[in-house]
């Protein structure tokens, strides 16, 4: 920012702010054409920004905001009427604005894109208003679904103005309209007169002194002595009233509407449905419901992706809505409710539900359940494999493309806020995901217990039920199942743990553990053994520095009293417990493989393809994950290329850069990046690492006892799998090549305990 | 030119050693800890800045000097960091003294061990000798470079 001057980064930023507007405007004015006002608005948008870039002599964006100009200026004018081909081009004239845009905030340059193809498209429309109509309409008939990247007005289904509509961005624009009627500076379309920005860190220092506050005002509360001045008690009464409105006041700075993350959906809908030829009406219900910023941003990935799914999965094409006798326009809903202390979202489609029978044989193929006990299964029973998983890397792996991909990273981060995920559909109607989450991080419910001597906080969400041990007849207290404590609870074998032991306090030795804490860990239950349970509380909580990242603690808190205390991170307990097994980490290995070893003499390794065609194989026991990631989220730090991944850095190694060059010619052109890129996540001596690759195929068991030895470094062997040769990557070595410190760290690991 | 260097002054055990004065931002006493379990071993605990969680690091067992006596100390010296502030336990805190930096010598090559990597060198007092502290690697704990535990 420093080498860029202050013109080119007022002009920056107020741009993008109003290409925001812009995209909303458009999708507006597809439902209302007519609407002068909104061509106007837009029209000046595109105007300032030509101007500008005039000024600052940026010649590709000046040309395309020109041309864009010429077709807003028939619009505005009558000569030319909007139709949803129009909308599309201008929206990509917006997109290739943004695009130059963003490359002059890189390097003030407007880079090497080449625009001239969708500057013809805009002066295509512009030539002639109503031969634009016509040649529009022809294109529309030689629709060709297969290319709508090439050619951009097809496949485009005809009424689509009714198609998309966007009541939030109407109703928002409406209201602004009504403040700033006669301002015409476009400057009073984006801030609000009576509000303003705030730092969240600004927040969060509030909230802290906050609860100082309360801290102090429960120990004067303690301290009064019982026969005080009346005066005093009096004042300490109404410092006690006023800490609790400060409080809540704080509490509800921290909340914004659910709107502020629903802007964006109206015109993500409306390009989903474009680009699959569905049409699709999108509703959002609710959006004024506050929730608290930091959860906000937790969820907000999630929420789209379970609209896209909507839209991509859920909802039918046109012609097969028509067949099943619905209207051939969908809906989409998003619905956002208090309820309770917790706020529910649900995505609701009108489409075609589940079909339990594909996702039956899908889990059956892949091993999560056996064939013989399906028929005993409910169909929410069968539901609640979509969101396993490896059920969706399964389906990426074969490249079958259907309901459920990636659902459990969104209930995994549905969970990790401390809310839960769960999904109802009807066949042929409709499919409704429901998230439910704490209206604010902030504060937690939990169950203060003791264990070696130190209290410890359990967040109330994973915990199941609490047994105290010894009470009754017919219990057996704790039995060894050999060498493994047990408890049967209620006719069922419990696994337990002492916390105790767990946490390395286990000094104490033989206090009596006189309770249990079942615990909900990802899919299995299990019970933490106590030495007593206190109390419940409602707790603020504090993040722990990053020099105790790592430990089983999800943060600490502050007690009444001024203590401080832990809270347990329920997982990882059971996780390093071994109670648990690491169904987030090793999503792959899951219950097929825990349930179906390899046959003898097997092996299952994972098959992947590599660029040039050559296939490779990597032993399946080092796999832990198969992931899909967007390249844009790669990142690098020093000489390490890492990925922020599930809250943690995650080492990537791109593959065909760290295995040695191949003798054979490789292919002279190299492929052409995708914007995602297919992860192998395996774990090294407890230590996580992505390699990346070209794509994945397959999981197969294969004889690799017949190898020859392999030709080129990183390589262990050659072996014959499927009918091809494939070489089998030598893990170990391929991370010494491209990462020389991380297994040396690992190493002293051991050396050192 | 005589440039003059302000540090504030410690003990650990029978170390004399001096701390940045900018770095620090206040001293506490009768401090309370909460431990945590399986953490790093230099780690003292937990402690409750008005609010603040702030992780204590205990200055002598970082250094790797004998640690009997752990319960009795309870100096504590919170610094500021780019991140977040960290406390350090320490025997006793003394005076702030002005010091000449060319009155500072590195550290003989002969001083071996932990030591070595925390002391950036000595200022010669009149009658002692003022160790400062190499505060990057004292609060850099060994599971950021990589060992675990």
């Amino acid at each position: 920012m420093g080498g860029m001057s202050a013109i080119i980064a007022e002009f920056l930023a107020e741009s993008v702010e109003n290409l925001d507007i812009m995209d909303q405007d458009l999708v507006a004015l597809e439902k209302d054409p007519s609407n002068s006002e909104v061509i106007e608005r837009i029209f000046r948008t595109i105007h300032t920004i030509k101007g500008t870039c005039g000024f600052l002599a940026f010649s590709k964006l000046e040309a395309v905001t020109h041309s864009a100009e010429t077709v807003l200026a028939a619009l505005r004018d009558g000569n030319l009427k909007l139709t949803p081909e129009i909308t599309t081009t201008l929206l990509k004239a917006v997109d290739s604005v943004r695009e130059i845009l963003a490359h002059i905030e890189k390097d003030e340059t407007e880079g090497d894109g080449d625009y001239s193809a969708i500057q013809q498209e805009l002066d295509a429309i512009g030539a002639g208003s109503g031969d634009g109509k016509k040649k529009a309409g022809e294109s529309g008939e030689q629709a060709d679904l297969s290319s709508p990247a090439t050619t951009p007005q097809t496949g485009v289904v005809s009424d689509l103005p009714k198609a998309v509509t966007a009541e939030s961005a109407m109703r928002d624009l409406g209201s602004k309209r009504d403040d700033g009627g006669d301002n015409d500076d476009h400057a009073t379309l984006t801030v609000g007169d009576n509000s303003l920005r705030v730092d969240v860190a600004v927040l969060d220092v509030l909230m802290n002194l906050v609860g100082e506050l309360v801290l102090a005002r429960n120990q004067i509360g303690q301290n009064l002595p019982s026969e005080s001045d009346p005066g005093l008690a009096a004042a300490s009464q109404r410092l006690d009233s006023i800490t609790g409105d400060l409080q809540e006041a704080v509490m509800r700075a921290r909340m914004q509407p659910i709107s502020s993350i629903l802007t964006k959906v109206p015109r993500f809908v409306r390009d989903l449905a474009v680009a699959s030829g569905k049409q699709v009406e999108i509703e959002l219900q609710g959006q004024e419901t506050d929730l608290d910023k930091s959860v906000l941003e937790a969820i907000k990935t999630s929420l789209l992706h379970l609209v896209r799914n909507a839209v991509d999965h859920g909802i039918e094409t046109p012609e097969e809505r028509r067949a099943a006798g619905k209207p051939e326009q969908a809906r989409v809903v998003v619905k956002a409710a208090h309820e309770g202390g917790a706020v529910v979202i649900e995505v609701r489609d009108d489409g075609k539900g589940l079909d339990t029978e594909r996702i039956l044989n899908r889990a059956m193929e892949a091993d999560l359940v056996q064939a013989d006990d399906a028929p005993g299964l409910s169909p929410s029973d069968i539901e609640q494999f979509i969101f396993r998983p490896g059920f969706s890397t399964a389906r990426e792996v074969t490249n079958v493309s259907g309901r459920g991909v990636g659902l459990d990273v969104v209930r995994a981060n549905v969970e990790s806020i401390g809310g839960s995920i769960e999904m109802q559909s009807e066949p042929g109607r409709s499919t409704t995901f429901r998230i439910k989450i704490p209206l604010t991080l902030a504060i937690v419910s939990v169950i203060l217990v003791r264990a070696g001597g130190q209290r410890f906080a359990i967040p109330q969400a994973s915990v199941v039920e609490l047994v105290r041990l010894g009470h009754g007849e017919t219990d057996l207290g704790i039995e060894d199942l050999h060498g493994v404590p047990v408890y049967r609870l209620r006719g069922r074998l419990l696994p337990l743990v002492s916390l105790e032991d767990e946490l390395g306090l286990g000094v104490s030795g033989q206090e009596a553990k006189e309770s249990i804490v079942v615990l909900q860990g990802d899919e299995r239950q299990f019970g933490l053994l106590v030495d007593s349970i206190d109390d419940s509380q409602e707790i603020v909580v504090k993040p722990l520095g990053h020099r105790l990242a790592g430990l089983p603690f999800a943060g600490a808190t502050i007690l009444g009293d001024g203590s401080i205390t832990l809270i347990l991170d329920v997982f990882r307990v059971g996780l390093s417990a071994g109670v648990v097994s690491d169904a987030r980490v090793h999503a792959l290995t899951l219950e097929s493989d825990l349930t179906s070893a390899p046959a003898p003499g097997l092996e299952r390794v994972l098959l992947i393809q590599g660029s040039d065609d050559e296939r490779l194989a990597l032993d399946l026991s080092r796999v832990s994950r198969l992931e899909t990631i967007d390249r844009s989220r790669i990142e690098r730090v020093g000489n390490s290329t890492v990925v922020q991944y599930r809250g943690e850095i995650l080492k990537l190694i791109d593959l065909e850069k760290a295995l040695p060059e191949r003798r054979t010619s490789r292919r002279t052109d190299p492929p052409e990046p995708t914007s995602e890129a297919p992860v192998v996540i395996c774990t090294m001596r407890g230590k996580a690492c992505g390699l990346l690759v070209h794509r994945i195929l397959d999981i197969v068991d294969a004889d690799v006892s017949e190898a020859t030895a392999g030709s080129r470094a990183g390589i262990k062997a050659c072996a014959v799998i499927d009918g091809r040769v494939n070489e089998v990557i030598d893990l170990a070595e391929v991370v010494r090549r491209s990462e020389p410190g991380f297994l040396e760290r690992a190493d002293g690991d051991g050396g050192d305990a | 030119m005589n440039e003059r260097k302000q540090y504030c002054t410690l003990r650990v055990g029978d170390l004399f050693l001096g701390i940045d004065v900018g770095r620090i931002q206040e001293v506490l006493r009768d401090t309370s800890f909460t431990p945590v379990p399986l953490s790093d071993s230099s780690i003292r605990g937990l402690i409750n800045l008005r609010g603040q969680i702030v992780t204590a690091i205990d200055l002598r067992r970082r250094l790797g000097l004998d640690d009997t006596d752990d319960q009795t100390r309870t100096s504590t010296m919170v610094l500021g960091t780019a991140e977040e502030p960290l406390a350090v336990v320490v025997d006793s805190v003394g005076d702030v003294v002005e010091v000449d930096a060319e009155s500072f010598e590195p550290p003989p090559d002969t001083l071996k061990g932990e030591a070595r990597r925390m002391i950036d060198g000595a200022h010669k007092l009149e009658r002692s000798l003022l160790l400062i502290l190499n505060l990057e690697t004292v609060m850099t704990l060994a599971d950021e470079n990589g060992t675990d535990e």
